[in-house]
Order: structure tokens, then C-alpha cells, then sequence
């Protein structure tokens, strides 16, 4: 698996279990796969762009407002099919690729 | 490179986006930065850590290049993403002559859904006498002349109409390149990163 596939499932896994920002979504993708910050938005954008991700903002208390990200239906079908590539043993998530 | 920096040449790189898009871009990366600062580190760090402004534009103008021609796929978001895929500089010497080798087929295949168009038009033109086409339209079989204005005309039709089916079958051709390209492009997004000089 590629890393940019499995950045791509870190992100949706994390939005699987609930709405996060940016920040927070390469924090925590940081800590299980090898990550280049640089990445993160470009594949946000992307997600965004093919309706698997929407966005919302939140106003914070300090500075600028927050974009959420939430996973959609397609993005659910998309994370499955990222765990499970056809003819392909399945990988326990954050598996070392 | 601090974050005022950073913040300035991505907005520099982000020129064919339109002024709503770019500054949700850069909300973006002020929202990255304040977040990151808060967690406690350095904005060089963080600058440096999101790698460098112009391949990083590049690829979001791309990404926006394809949103754009998904919501409206018209010629010019056509042209236009193909103009940012060429651009993106990742355009390998194997995948460039077969990208520049199909975009000439698909050119040629319009010009002659257009020339077919034409062509036929000429035809069905022909049976008037004051455009005086017909003198050049001769249908000659085995020596027998044939030309008959009336047959002209009618093959004229039959070519217009071919021309037109042919121009549909090249739209649609014209958007699975484009789809192609899109995912040619998002596929190389990651495989060139690693390369490019991101964190100078």
C-alpha cells in the first residue's frame, strides 16, 4: 500500500469515529504512519472535491474559525474499500506498509 | 521560512485560482499554523514542515482545476486542467508523449468531425445553382459520370449527420481523457511528493 493510501485511510478512520480539524487529523495520523505534513491538505481538498469528506466551520474562541471535516456516506464505502482491496489480505488498521 | 512568509509566496503561486478559493486556501494554512503554534512549536518549523509553497500551489490548483471541470465540463475547464496537469512539472518523459499524443489524436478527431461538417454542408450546398459549388462536385463511376444534384445533396445530408455523430463520440472521448488525466494527476500527487524538493 502506498503511503498516500495509507494517509488517505488514517484520515478517513479518524473521521470514521468523529468530526476533527486539520491539525488534530495530522497529529494523531503522525503518530501511527510516517507523515509529511505537506500532504494533508492537498488530500483534504481532494476528499472534499470527490464528496467522500464535507466541511464545516466553527467559531473558536481564539483566532480564526475552525473547518471540521465529516465523513460522508461515499467516504465510509471509500474506507472500506481502502481496508479491503480486492486480493489483498486485509491489514490490521495503522499496519507499518 | 516563517509563517508570514510561507503565508505570502503560497498566495503568490495560487494565481489561477479566483480571490474565494484562494483565501479559503489560505484560511487553511493560518487555521495549520495557529494550531500548530498552539501545540508549541516554532512557525519556521511548521513552514518547513508543510514543504514548499509553489509545488504545494501547484498541486492545489490542480485539485481545484479538476473540481472546477467536474462542476462545469466545458472546453475551457477542459483546456484548462489540461494546462495545470502539464504544468504540475511531474509529467514524466514516459506518461508526457502519450498525454501530448492523445490530446493531437483528440484534436484531429475534431478537425474532422469539423471538416466532415463542412465538407457536407458544401455537398448539400452544391444543388443550389447561384453558390456554384456543383461545378466542382463530380461523381464519377468507372468513367460514368453520375453526378445528379439531388443524390449530392442527399449524400451531403449523410455526411453532415456523421459528422455530427462523430463530434458527440469525441465529447465523450474528450471527457474520459480528461477523467484519465484527473486521476493520473491525483495518483502522481503522492508518488512525486517524496521527490520534490519540499522542505527547502
Amino acid at each position: 500500500m502506498s503511503n498516500k493510501n495509507a494517509l488517505e485511510m488514517c484520515l478517513l478512520a479518524q473521521l470514521a469515529e468523529s468530526d476533527g480539524y486539520a491539525y488534530q487529523l495530522a497529529s494523531v495520523a503522525a503518530k501511527t504512519i510516517t507523515l509529511r505534513e505537506g500532504v494533508v491538505y492537498p488530500l483534504l481538498r481532494r476528499l472534499v472535491n470527490e464528496s467522500h469528506v464535507s466541511t464545516y466551520l466553527v467559531e473558536s474562541a481564539s483566532g480564526p474559525p475552525r473547518k471540521f471535516y465529516r465523513l460522508e456516506s461515499s467516504g465510509v464505502t471509500r474506507l472500506a474499500r481502502l481496508r479491503h482491496p480486492r486480493g489483498e489480505p486485509v491489514l490490521p488498521q495503522g499496519a507499518p506498509t | 521560512m516563517n509563517r508570514e512568509q510561507f503565508l505570502k509566496s503560497l498566495a503568490d503561486e495560487l494565481g489561477s485560482m479566483t480571490p474565494r478559493e484562494r483565501e479559503d486556501v489560505l484560511a487553511d494554512y493560518r487555521e495549520y499554523f495557529a494550531d500548530a503554534l498552539a501545540a508549541g512549536r516554532s512557525d519556521t518549523d511548521v513552514a518547513k514542515a508543510l514543504g514548499a509553497p509553489k509545488p504545494l500551489a501547484q498541486l492545489l490548483q490542480t485539485e481545484s482545476r479538476i473540481k472546477r471541470w467536474q462542476d462545469q465540463p466545458t472546453p475551457k475547464s477542459f483546456a484548462q486542467l489540461c494546462w495545470a496537469v502539464l504544468r504540475l512539472g511531474f509529467v514524466n518523459l514516459l506518461a508526457l508523449p502519450i498525454i501530448v499524443g492523445m490530446g493531437g489524436a483528440l484534436i484531429g478527431c475534431f478537425a474532422a468531425a469539423c471538416g466532415l461538417i463542412l465538407g457536407g454542408s458544401a455537398l448539400t450546398l452544391a444543388i443550389v445553382p447561384e453558390f456554384q459549388i456543383g461545378q466542382y462536385v463530380t461523381v464519377d463511376v468507372a468513367g460514368i459520370d453520375l453526378t445528379e444534384p439531388r443524390s449530392v445533396m442527399v449524400a451531403g445530408i449523410g455526411v453532415i449527420c456523421a459528422g455530427i455523430v462523430w463530434l458527440f463520440i469525441n465529447v465523450r472521448l474528450a471527457k474520459w481523457f480528461a477523467r484519465g488525466l484527473a486521476s493520473y494527476a491525483r495518483l502522481n500527487i503522492s508518488a512525486v511528493k517524496d521527490e520534490l524538493p519540499l522542505n527547502r
